[in-house]
């Protein structure tokens, strides 16, 4: 589904990311973990089509990535690190625009609607300016327009960053649903309980590296941490003995 | 798909137009109200003047002039909002995530910016010069050509605009484009002014040499023919569809490839010794480097240190203002223009400098550091970051004008009292209702206090010009020594007195201020 190949990203003498390879099977939860300025947004930005890649190549659904096409990114959504959201629009005038561009059927669009408002508790809510928003209702509302088309493969770059508790489970049981019928998640997060309770497999990437990938299985072997949570895994493959 | 982003737009538009205060939705509605009843009436009695009466071997070199205007004029304006739409948000890069093609992107956004910058401008232009040719030749089809020209020439503007931001997205390293577009931003409205100064100045001498241009315009904008006609539209409209397909491969390599120049994001090892200083140090030297460090912080400030200038070149340039006289109207202006220009950028740069606090205000509470302090330091930073800059401002004007250097030091010391006494109504006008905008950082201020602060401007800018008379002389004469005169000394005298007391007053009014909790807006 996702496949990554000697993907290299340079900035002036800077490299943000250096010859990275991964593949990404269907229906699989794949956590992209690494400390601040690793490079994990740029590897989204590059597989998302939105950044080009210095050397290397992204492959989505079997055919290179590309932001000319537009029929392959109706099989992929994304939710960015920071809420966002286009123009000064209500929470149901964003919605129906992303309805729109995804091409969803009216009846479709009422009924998902329904199930993610619920959800998420964003009832009665929907038709305030999102300007109006508390940080987690964006990250809600952004979460509902990335899946609510049910994607082929969703990229989430830290979803539960300002959910309440209620919405963060929601979320979690949700993605476990999604991924059990066949979709695929890029999740990257800091929130490492998250990723060692949903992902399948993880890659930790260190200053534009990759340094391991695998199971949490295989992350501890790997470690020499046989028991060990994935935080102290992290930790030691990322810092190794500079841990306090 | 071009159709939903459009939809998308408009509906932020009315979105934003139902937001807004009705205070807002007034001052909206008069200056529609201006523009219809004052400046669209002017500009049409102006261009029939011109048109109808300019004899045909000058309607070439006249149109030619004021397409070169207005492209130059319109092409300013457009950098800004081009400049806020393709960078300052991100609005593009959350658009891209959706299956929209860049093509497309650029379309939505290209048409939308056109129609709303230039094609409304010149569309009215083209219809008021096009009625206009018809009227002096009888032949109504020039309406039309002129509309298509006029066209032509908004997505020409369109076009530079585009050009001249793209350039410095290519040029510049990654980390300084969004700060130097700001700049740009920033400084694109007073070039306007100047443009429109300068042009007005010298639309004499410029009209007295007019290039001929009737090879280009003859028989499609004036002395109609089908042939002329026909082919003044082919090659308008052949131009200005190279010109947005030329923009529009830049613009989706750049959709594609990032806007900003992948030059290399040199990162300069600094001094950074670790060493702890007094508060108030340390709070002047924090200002001093978001000043130093943020081309930002300078496209908020330059239109106000740029004002002076503005006002010794009407007091120079305009024949209603200026009087002719000897060397002591010179000392008297240069007076005028000191005393004037330093009221108005204490005033802002004072209150900017101090709404700025706004944005960090709760990390200044939690600090354990004494409103006292935080006033006390502010103020000196104003008082470094503005006198010195008017009293170079003032040497360089000592040097081009013959101002007398008694002349040059009484306008100095008023430079130094005025800022001392003003300064701190403008860090008190900043402290009122200051803004924090995360997508317009420069906006800083309320409606109200930019309004005020408005006024005092424009007051200043008339009264600058009546200043020198009061201090050449009462008797009409423009022969009294200016040193000589005891309205300096009295003045003097009020002013340092003034300072002393203003100064304290307002000073004190800042700090409750600070004491208290700035009443801060939140805007998007």
């Amino acid at each position: 589904m996702i496949k990554a190949k000697g993907l290299t990203k340079i900035f002036g003498s800077a490299t943000a990311v250096d010859n990275l390879d991964f593949e990404v099977a269907k229906g699989e939860l794949f956590a992209f973990l690494g400390p601040n300025g690793s490079g994990k947004s740029t590897t989204i930005r590059m597989l998302m089509g939105l950044l080009e890649p210095t050397e290397g190549s992204v492959e989505i659904l079997g055919e290179a990535m590309s932001l000319d096409k537009t029929e392959l990114k109706k099989k992929v959504s994304f939710v960015p690190d920071t809420p966002d959201i286009i123009g000064k629009l209500s929470g149901r005038e964003y919605l129906n625009f992303v309805a729109s561009v995804y091409d969803m059927g009216q009846e479709e669009y009422k009924r998902e609607l329904e199930c993610f408002l619920g959800l998420f508790d964003l009832e009665g809510k929907l038709d305030t300016l999102v300007e109006n928003y508390s940080h987690g209702m964006r990250q809600k509302l952004v979460i509902i327009g990335a899946l609510m088309h049910h994607p082929d493969i969703v990229f989430l770059d830290e979803p539960s960053v300002g959910l309440d508790p209620k919405s963060n489970r929601n979320l979690k049981n949700y993605l476990k649903e999604f991924t059990a019928a066949g979709h695929t998640v890029f999740l990257t997060t800091h929130t490492l309980s998250l990723a060692e309770e949903l992902a399948d497999r993880i890659l930790i990437i260190y200053k534009g590296v990759a340094q391991n990938s695998g199971t949490l299985e295989e992350l501890r072997a790997a470690a020499g941490k046989p028991d060990a949570s994935l935080e102290d895994v992290f930790l030691e493959l990322t810092e190794g003995d500079r841990n306090l | 798909m071009i159709r939903s982003i459009l939809g998308v737009e408009m509906r932020s538009v009315i979105n934003f137009m139902k937001a807004l205060s009705d205070s807002k939705k007034i001052v909206y509605g008069l200056l529609a109200a201006v523009i219809a009843l004052f400046i669209l009436p002017s500009a049409v009695s102006m261009l029939s003047i011109i048109i109808l009466g300019a004899g045909e071997e000058s309607l070439g070199g006249i149109i030619l002039l004021m397409s070169l205007a207005a492209v130059l004029v319109l092409t300013l304006l457009a950098v800004n909002s081009i400049i806020k739409e393709m960078f300052m948000d991100r609005n593009i890069q959350l658009y891209l995530t959706f299956p929209i093609s860049p093509a497309a992107l650029f379309a939505a956004k290209f048409i939308r910016q056109w129609l709303i910058n230039t094609a409304l401008i010149m569309g009215v232009l083209g219809i008021i010069t096009g009625v206009l040719f018809s009227i002096r030749e009888g032949q109504w089809l020039l309406a039309v050509t002129h509309i298509f020209y006029s066209l032509f020439l908004s997505i020409l503007a369109m076009s530079l605009a585009y050009g001249l931001v793209f350039a410095v997205t290519k040029v510049l390293p990654a980390n300084k484009v969004s700060e130097v577009l700001t700049f740009l931003g920033g400084i694109s409205f007073v070039l306007v002014y100047g443009v429109l100064l300068v042009g007005g100045s010298s639309v004499q001498d410029i009209s007295g040499n007019l290039p001929d241009a009737s090879f280009l315009y003859s028989g499609f904008l004036y002395n109609f023919n089908t042939a002329g006609a026909l082919a003044g539209i082919v090659i308008s409209a052949a131009l200005a569809a190279a010109l947005v397909l030329l923009l529009r491969s830049f613009v989706v390599h750049a959709f594609k490839s990032g806007w900003a120049g992948e030059q290399s994001v040199k990162s300069r090892n600094r001094n950074a010794s670790s060493d702890a200083s007094s508060p108030v140090r340390a709070l002047v030297q924090k200002d001093m480097r978001m000043t130093l460090r943020d081309f930002k912080e300078w496209a908020v400030l330059l239109p106000q240190y740029l004002l002076p200038g503005v006002m010794v070149f009407i007091m120079y340039t305009n024949p209603a203002a200026a009087i002719e006289g000897d060397g002591s109207m010179h000392d008297a202006r240069m007076i005028a223009v000191s005393v004037a220009g330093t009221v108005v950028i204490s005033l802002f740069a004072g209150a900017y400098n101090t709404a700025r606090d706004a944005a960090h205000f709760e990390f200044l509470k939690i600090m354990p550091v004494k409103p006292a302090d935080l006033v006390r330091a502010k103020y000196l930073f104003n008082i470094m970051t503005i006198t010195p800059v008017y009293l170079l401002a003032g040497a360089i004007v000592r040097l081009i004008l013959p101002v007398s250097t008694a002349a040059f030091l009484y306008s100095s010391v008023f430079i130094i009292l005025v800022s001392l006494a003003v300064i701190p109504a403008g860090m008190f006008a900043g402290s009122v209702q200051p803004v924090v905008n995360r997508k317009n950082p420069a906006k800083r201020l309320d409606t109200a206090t930019n309004v005020i602060l408005s006024v005092i401007m424009g007051v200043l800018l008339i009264a600058a010009g009546f200043i020198p008379i009061l201090f050449a002389g009462g008797d009409g004469g423009l022969d009294h020594p200016l040193l000589d005169h005891p309205l300096i000394v009295i003045i003097l005298a009020v002013l340092a007195v003034s300072a002393g007391v203003l100064s304290l007053l307002f000073l004190h009014a800042v700090r409750r201020r600070y004491e208290k909790g700035f009443n801060i807006t939140y805007k998007e």
